[in-house]
């Protein structure tokens, strides 16, 4: 190697001046690479103006870097019926009904059209009781954010919305007792089911749809081929839109993340009674439409505790009226009196992490729904440590009530029932809940603390 | 003093006036051959017989005085290879030998004039390039060049740095040291380069001089490396020693970037030049322009065809060069830069021959002491216009360099009534000036010197190229008068050190055997 040559001063200013030009157009490219990020590849939910659609379909954070590509999530379906509830028999029933009601345009039609065939995740994800509103591709509690592709997460109206079904119309307007209402409609017009939110989710089995991905996940043909295939498939039949070149390459590459991930929570949530099993294995009682295991899912995926072989399945509650359950005793067993908290730990269960939680997005949703403002909570002595947060850094105001409508109990009361159900109450149930509902601030008497 | 001499059946002529100085030089006439560079020399700043004969030649077109050409007094600060320097004692004979035909030269112009058949006065301009030095040479690879500041020159983006105070002490004492070497080589003065944009002036200039310690900030500081040159070549000379200061009259800083500071104006030379007479400055001569070349100095054109011959020369001395070349270049810029150059000047290409300097050497005439001499440059070259500025007082001498280059013999005809005005009606028989071109101030001599020895390069004043590049080569041509055989010293060190005498190897060792 012969020796470094030494660089005359003009030689030495010209290569310092370089160096600067090479400095100066990397830090433009990496403005240039910030920008395009900024405004085109940075991961932004799909907003809505309407606090009730917010509700409905805004993002909370768990559609965010977890979440599933809405292109998979809405081929999984028909490339993996048989893990469907009833082994999928269900769900090719009402395929075929819809394709016999309106028979699929050819993609020649489609194009001259410019619409598309019914996808079949409709029918598919119809199956766990998840409500799709007509017109929309997803269903109420289905929230979608585009993390280089769209994804797909959950959000509160997934477990705290449901329908009523109603006799006729007007036994619907009597709901909210408000002229200006108008009921959606789920399902058949003659089902007359009517959303309410706010309400538990009775009728969707939440056990059965992350079964479902698991064994979806399971399942060797979980591959990233046979699942752009599937989508180019559904694509050529016009039941789904194209892939672009950059979606499929982006798809083609999350796919591997996407299935050890709902494998790993797979192995996390191992002990649920929809899985597979062996004989001796601990598991869980079946959850069931409307009822949830609250706190196994959080010891085993957020705390990573041993399984213990306690479980506690139980009713999704109503989230109606939430300003004066600040100061009560929160969640299942009552360990907590924030609301604020209570709305972050609702949201992890929702799916969303306490690294992806879109803290403005649900506050928005707890504002909607009538929480107390986060920093009032922080107020409060008892409970955890919270985040100081600036209410000036939310759009949406804290109202005293709440803008979500509040139902009535829209059928006929039988009296007679109701004064038997009265002394039942207040024998078994009065003691730790209050009598005449007067909103107890405390569990009066716990039997645990006695013991 | 001065007192007018009436020539016999000449009209009221003011050039051929001599004109004494306070220092008791007297120059025989008003005509100033004023400093213009060349590289005829040595590498080393040894002097060549190629300059003898270009100084004299002038010196026989009849001037009263010569100025050297730019002399640096030190290796760092020369502006370009082969320019005679003074940073040497070894350089004294060179000189010695120049004024010596320059003052024989000068008597044979005027053989038959009394008083115009003195000797022509030979003033060594003392210079140092700072920080525009255009081509350091090998010497200069790896230093940058000194200056009063550490920005580098705004125009070729020649690199510098701020000089210390020992520095600044270092190189005064080389002004002095080279004044004493002229006054051993019998020369008749010095001049301190104290203008268009070289060390002097980036000290004076206040767009330039960003000090804040005793040789920055107020005109006062700024002036006090200039100052403490003329008094230490004073002490140096013991007082004895002809000593002029050529300064800007205004820096004009902006012309070429109209977003820099203008710099340095005429109330601020007035004082410095106060400040320098009192000091002991025997004359003022007077230039304008911060930066060399500037639009005003040389007053003339951009050539942009000899810029692109030629400042290739110059793409390694400075950060800006490269640039400057791409402009020059261009299609559209170096024509734009051209027009532009023209434009920034101030004074029409047809007024350049008015003098774009007289304005202000008239206001320095009025303001300064009458017994000192101002001698403008700027575009002189005809009689008229010289005559009228003499007769008007506005100044005491003319010089002029590069219509001197074009016509050596200017003064002669000058001193024959004839001027540049009259050649459209004179017989061709009369005088050779129907056959004869003024100077164009197409400044194409500016760039080909960077490369080429200077001379006329304007093709439009010769019949053939040939003819043009004949006259350029004259300096060259093998004189005997001006042979260094003659004087018994070959060119280079006065003084070789003998060369060793190495004895072949055997009789070495044969040495130690015995």
């Amino acid at each position: 190697m012969p020796p470094k040559e030494r660089l005359d001063v003009v030689a030495a200013a010209y290569a310092q001046r370089r160096r600067r030009i090479v400095f100066a157009i990397g830090m433009l490219l990496a403005l240039v690479v910030v920008a395009i990020f900024w405004y085109y590849l940075r991961p932004l939910p799909v907003d809505y103006a309407n606090a009730k659609e917010h509700f409905k379909y805004g993002s909370i954070g768990s559609d965010s870097y977890d979440g599933i590509p809405l292109a998979v999530w809405r081929i999984l379906p028909e490339t993996f019926p048989e893990y469907l509830p009833h082994g999928g028999e269900n769900y090719l029933r009402a395929i075929a009904l819809r394709d016999q009601q309106q028979p699929p345009a050819t993609p020649a039609r489609l194009s001259l059209s410019k619409t598309r065939n019914p996808s079949n995740h409709i029918e598919g994800y119809s199956q766990f009781g998840f409500m799709f509103e007509s017109g929309r591709e997803l269903p109420v509690g289905f929230s979608q954010r585009r993390v280089y592709v769209d994804r797909v997460g959950l959000n509160c109206a997934v477990c705290h919305s449901s329908t009523v079904k109603v006799n006729s119309t007007d036994q619907a307007y009597k709901l909210y007792n408000d002229p200006d209402w108008k009921p959606v409609f789920i399902g058949k017009p003659e089902e007359y089911r009517v959303l309410v939110l706010g309400m538990p989710a009775h009728a969707m089995d939440l056990e059965a749809y992350f079964t479902f991905l698991f064994r979806c996940a399971e399942d060797g043909r979980f591959t990233s081929d046979i699942l752009l295939a599937a989508i180019d498939r559904a694509a050529a039949a016009g039941r789904v839109p194209k892939l672009s070149l950059i979606e499929s390459a982006i798809i083609k590459r999350s796919i591997g993340t996407l299935r050890s991930t709902l494998l790993t929570r797979r192995k996390q949530l191992h002990y649920l009674a929809l899985l597979p099993h062996s004989a001796g294995d601990v598991v869980s009682p079946q959850f069931g439409p409307g009822r949830v295991d609250t706190f196994s899912p959080y010891k085993s995926i957020q705390f990573g505790f041993p399984l213990d072989g306690t479980f506690g399945v139980s009713d999704y509650p109503s989230i109606w009226n939430q300003r004066p359950r600040e100061g009560m005793n929160l969640h299942w067993d009552g360990n907590n009196q924030s609301v604020f908290e209570r709305n972050i730990s609702a949201s992890l269960g929702a799916g969303t992490t306490p690294v992806e939680l879109d803290m403005n997005r649900m506050l928005r949703t707890a504002a909607w729904i009538g929480s107390p403002p986060p920093n009032r909570a922080a107020e409060l002595k008892s409970g955890p440590e919270l985040i100081p947060l600036k209410t000036e850094e939310l759009k949406s105001p804290f109202p005293r009530h709440g803008e979500m409508k509040i139902p009535n109990y829209p059928f006929a009361v039988n009296s007679v029932l109701a004064a038997e159900g009265a002394k039942h109450y207040q024998e078994y149930c009065a003691s730790c809940h209050g009598s005449n509902g007067d909103w107890s601030r405390a569990l009066i008497d716990d039997p645990l603390d006695n013991a | 003093m001065n007192e007018t001499i009436q020539r016999q059946g000449k009209d009221d002529d003011r050039i051929f006036q001599p004109l004494t100085f306070r220092s008791g030089l007297v120059v025989k006439n008003r005509l100033f051959r004023s400093n213009v560079s060349g590289r005829f020399d040595h590498y080393d700043g040894h002097g060549s017989d190629a300059r003898i004969k270009w100084e004299t030649s002038f010196a026989e077109g009849g001037v009263g005085c010569i100025i050297s050409s730019f002399t640096p007094v030190s290796v760092r600060g020369r502006i370009l290879v082969n320019y005679a320097m003074i940073d040497d004692d070894d350089k004294i004979p060179f000189w010695r030998r120049i004024g010596k035909y320059v003052h024989e030269a000068g008597t044979r112009a005027f053989p038959n004039d009394p008083v115009q058949s003195g000797s022509c006065k030979y003033i060594m301009q003392l210079s140092h390039s700072g920080r525009q030095r255009d081509g350091g040479g090998v010497e200069n690879v790896f230093n940058r060049a000194q200056s009063s500041t550490n920005r580098n020159d705004y125009f070729h983006g020649i690199l510098c740095e701020a000089m210390t105070k020992s520095e600044i002490h270092e190189v005064v004492q080389q002004f002095a040291e080279g004044a004493r070497r002229a006054q051993e080589a019998g020369l008749d003065g010095v001049e301190l380069h104290g203008a268009n944009g070289y060390l002097i002036t980036q000290y004076l200039s206040s767009a330039i001089n960003d000090r804040s310690d005793e040789y920055g900030g107020t005109l006062r500081n700024r002036a006090r490396f200039v100052l403490e040159i003329i008094d230490a070549i004073k002490q140096k000379t013991h007082g004895e020693l002809h000593v002029q200061l050529k300064t800007n009259a205004a820096d004009f800083d902006n012309a070429l970037y109209p977003w820099r500071k203008p710099g340095n104006t005429l109330n601020d030379a007035l004082q410095v030049c106060g400040w320098a007479i009192d000091a002991g400055a025997d004359a003022i001569h007077v230039s304008s322009g911060s930066i060399f070349p500037h639009p005003r100095n040389p007053p003339g054109d951009f050539p942009v065809a000899d810029a692109i011959n030629w400042y290739d020369i110059m793409l390694s001395s400075g950060v800006n060069t490269r640039f400057n070349y791409k402009i020059f270049t261009n299609r559209w810029l170096g024509p734009l830069f051209r027009l532009w150059w023209n434009y920034r000047r101030g004074v029409a290409y047809q007024d350049i021959k008015q003098g774009v300097n007289l304005e202000f050497a008239a206001a320095m005439r009025r303001e300064l002491p009458k017994e000192i001499p101002v001698i403008v440059t700027g575009g002189f070259q005809h009689r008229g216009v010289i005559n009228d500025a003499l007769r008007a007082g506005k100044v005491d001498g003319v010089s002029i360099a590069r219509p001197l280059i074009a016509n050596r013999d200017l003064p002669k005809l000058f001193y024959q009534e004839m001027d540049w005005a009259d050649a459209s009606w004179m017989p061709a028989d009369k005088w050779p000036l129907r056959h004869r071109k003024p100077c164009s101030y197409c400044n194409k001599c500016l760039f080909n010197d960077l490369e080429n020895p200077l001379g006329c390069y304007d093709q439009t004043r010769y019949p053939t190229y040939d003819v043009m590049i004949d006259e350029i080569m004259e300096v060259f041509k093998d004189l005997e008068q001006y042979q260094s055989a003659c004087t018994g010293t070959p060119p280079g060190p006065s003084s070789p050190q003998a060369p060793v005498d190495l004895k072949p190897l055997e009789s070495q060792e044969g040495d130690h055997a015995a």
